[in-house]
């Protein structure tokens, strides 16, 4: 039996995303890994992805992976599957490219998948952690079914893998190819892309979330976070109370009906902690609160709450950063 | 335009917080307020909207669930829906994101549609595989996260959001759809709207009666351990603005972020 492991490789701008960077390397402890890279910028990325420690690397440079959303992918991945040993597992990030890619896949090959992984081993058999019901309760289960195994795996939740080594000599080869896909061109097409957001990390991969809430007092007072969000290569997020009242982009919304985080970091500011925020924050390895209200439900959730006009600390937490940072 | 709608029932995320049985390994339903989940109130609303704009239309919902899931779409039909078909079976118990894939797709690829409509994700599992998977199961596209949506000429113009901004794709029909949680601001029912559900009629199917049997229905995973979620420690309370400021920068350096 295939004891390989497959990651279907996520990149933008030329570079690996840190999640499918955090997988090659925990995937490179349990067995043979081969990346699989797909679309127009896919062999700017190949270097990198030989320091990270990809045991083989598959290339399709098509340009329109990039231009028919998740179909080709899934048909580019099925086609190498079935026209070999299917590997034992193949990963995915839980990002949503990659969520529309791996279902439409798992159901080509009738395997099923698991989203919300947060940990693989193999003992009597191939066991999974699992979030599985939003961040209330962690599942450990035994996968069943047939090979390859897909999962998907949470962001961050590889990040601590002590396996952090490049070991770019592991390298087996290369492989390109032309066009691994048919496609009618009816298919759904994208015509045009536009960015909105500076660049950065996004709120759902960035290491640190710094979110505003009502407490902010006013539109205007969201620049500061915009400006330590820059000197921290960290995101900026907000409340649904925030969105309503017009003073931030509903891109920005963590919660239930918006973004659900996981940094290492997060900095809730003028934030009250209702029921719906705090769904989405759950998943975060420390959470630091600034409330005028010592009572405010976020404190408890907190890690560490401090009692205080948000706007107040954010002006001194700047002065600070550019005092250590020299700016 | 014939455009059918995936509903689930769900603990209301706004007033709980999810329990599980520790012998059964599933989520507590019982004494647990049930509601449509809000993302498909939402992508009900988008449904509702095109199919005003759009002559002959009839939407249809699809959901899959105990028996009491009759009330979500009750209240879809309220809201506007025409018609609504529950698969609900006790094989059924405890599915996963296959199982429930391929029990919407053997009920809806017996009714015609052009357009299937889903959330981008259920708010208790959240697995966000399930309208990729039924997609993928019936044979048609699916684009996600859409935030617009007009129909003109039978081609379909979307807006979907990525991860730095958006993009404007066209479609045709059949294609799935799955909804933006931010997208529209679901209508509330009206007393006529209640009214008028109360004559439309709720189809309820076994899973024999669309062809399925409990063989076909396994699992791909099988849950052998619930780990309770760790007990927060007491928070450390700061009433010092900069002890406060300290604080954070010393966090953020134990972190690596600075």
């Amino acid at each position: 039996m295939s004891n390989d492991i497959w990651i279907y490789g996520e990149h933008s701008n030329g570079r690996l995303a840190e999640n499918t960077r955090d997988i090659l390397s925990k995937a490179s402890s349990m067995g043979r890994t081969s990346l699989i890279l797909l679309g127009r910028e896919a062999d700017r990325v190949v270097d990198e992805a030989c320091e990270a420690g990809a045991s083989e690397i598959i290339v399709d440079a098509d340009p329109r992976y990039d231009e028919y959303l998740a179909e080709p992918h899934a048909r580019t991945l099925y086609r190498l599957i079935d026209q070999g040993t299917p590997p034992r597992i193949l990963l995915f990030t839980f990002d949503p490219p990659s969520r529309d890619i791996a279902s439409r896949l798992a159901s080509k090959l009738g395997t099923g998948a698991l989203s919300n992984v947060l940990d693989v081993s193999e003992e009597d058999g191939l066991t999974v952690a699992a979030v599985q019901w939003g961040w209330s309760y962690t599942a450990k289960c035994r996968l069943k079914g047939k090979n390859p195994h897909i999962l998907l795996i949470r962001q961050g939740a590889f990040s601590d893998h002590s396996l952090k080594m490049a070991n770019a000599n592991n390298v087996g080869g290369i492989t390109r190819y032309i066009s691994m896909f048919e496609l009618d061109e009816t298919y759904p097409r994208v015509i045009r892309s536009t960015v909105e957001r500076k660049p950065g990390p996004t709120l759902t991969n960035a290491r640190l979330v710094i979110a505003g809430g009502r407490g902010m007092g006013s539109a205007d007072n969201f620049r500061l976070i915009e400006e330590l969000v820059a000197m921290l290569d960290g995101a900026i997020g907000t409340t649904r109370a925030a969105v309503d009242a017009g003073w931030r982009p509903y891109t920005e919304q963590i919660g239930q009906t918006g973004a659900s985080i996981r940094p290492d970091v997060y900095i809730a500011c003028g934030i009250s902690g209702a029921v719906h925020h705090m769904k989405g924050v759950r998943g975060s390895k420390s959470i630091i609160a600034i409330n005028k209200d010592p009572d405010a439900p976020i404190m408890r959730m907190a890690d560490v709450g401090i009692v205080g006009d948000a706007v107040e600390l954010l002006r001194l937490l700047r002065e600070r950063l550019q005092e250590r940072l020299g700016r | 335009m014939r455009i059918v709608v995936c509903v689930k029932q769900v603990p209301d995320p706004s007033k709980v917080d999810l329990k599980v049985d520790k012998h059964t390994l599933r989520v507590v339903r019982e004494g647990v307020p049930n509601v449509m989940d809000p993302g498909d109130e939402v992508t009900l609303e988008g449904a509702l909207r095109l199919a005003e704009a759009t002559p002959d239309s009839q939407v249809t919902l699809v959901s899959m669930g105990p028996q009491s899931a009759v009330e979500p779409l009750r209240m879809g039909l309220a809201m506007g829906a025409d018609a609504a078909v529950l698969v609900s079976d006790e094989a059924l118990e405890g599915a996963d994101a296959f199982v429930t894939a391929r029990v919407l797709a053997s009920v809806i690829s017996t009714m015609p549609y052009d357009l299937i409509m889903t959330s981008t994700e259920s708010s208790d599992a959240s697995s966000g595989l399930v309208p990729g998977m039924l997609a993928g199961l019936l044979g048609v596209p699916h684009i996600s996260l859409v935030r617009k949506l007009s129909m003109d000429n039978n081609s379909l113009g979307i807006e979907r959001l990525t991860a730095d901004g958006y993009q404007e794709v066209v479609s045709s029909t059949p294609a799935l759809l799955t909804i933006s949680s931010g997208a529209y601001t679901p209508r509330y029912p009206t007393l006529r709207g209640i009214m008028q559900a109360k004559n439309k009629q709720i189809k309820i199917l076994s899973i024999s009666e669309i062809g399925l049997s409990s063989d076909d229905l396994e699992n791909i995973e099988e849950v052998i351990e619930i780990v309770e979620p760790q007990v927060k420690a007491e928070p450390q309370i700061i009433t010092d603005i900069n002890e406060g400021v300290e604080r954070i920068l010393t966090i953020l350096t134990q972190r690596g972020l600075l």
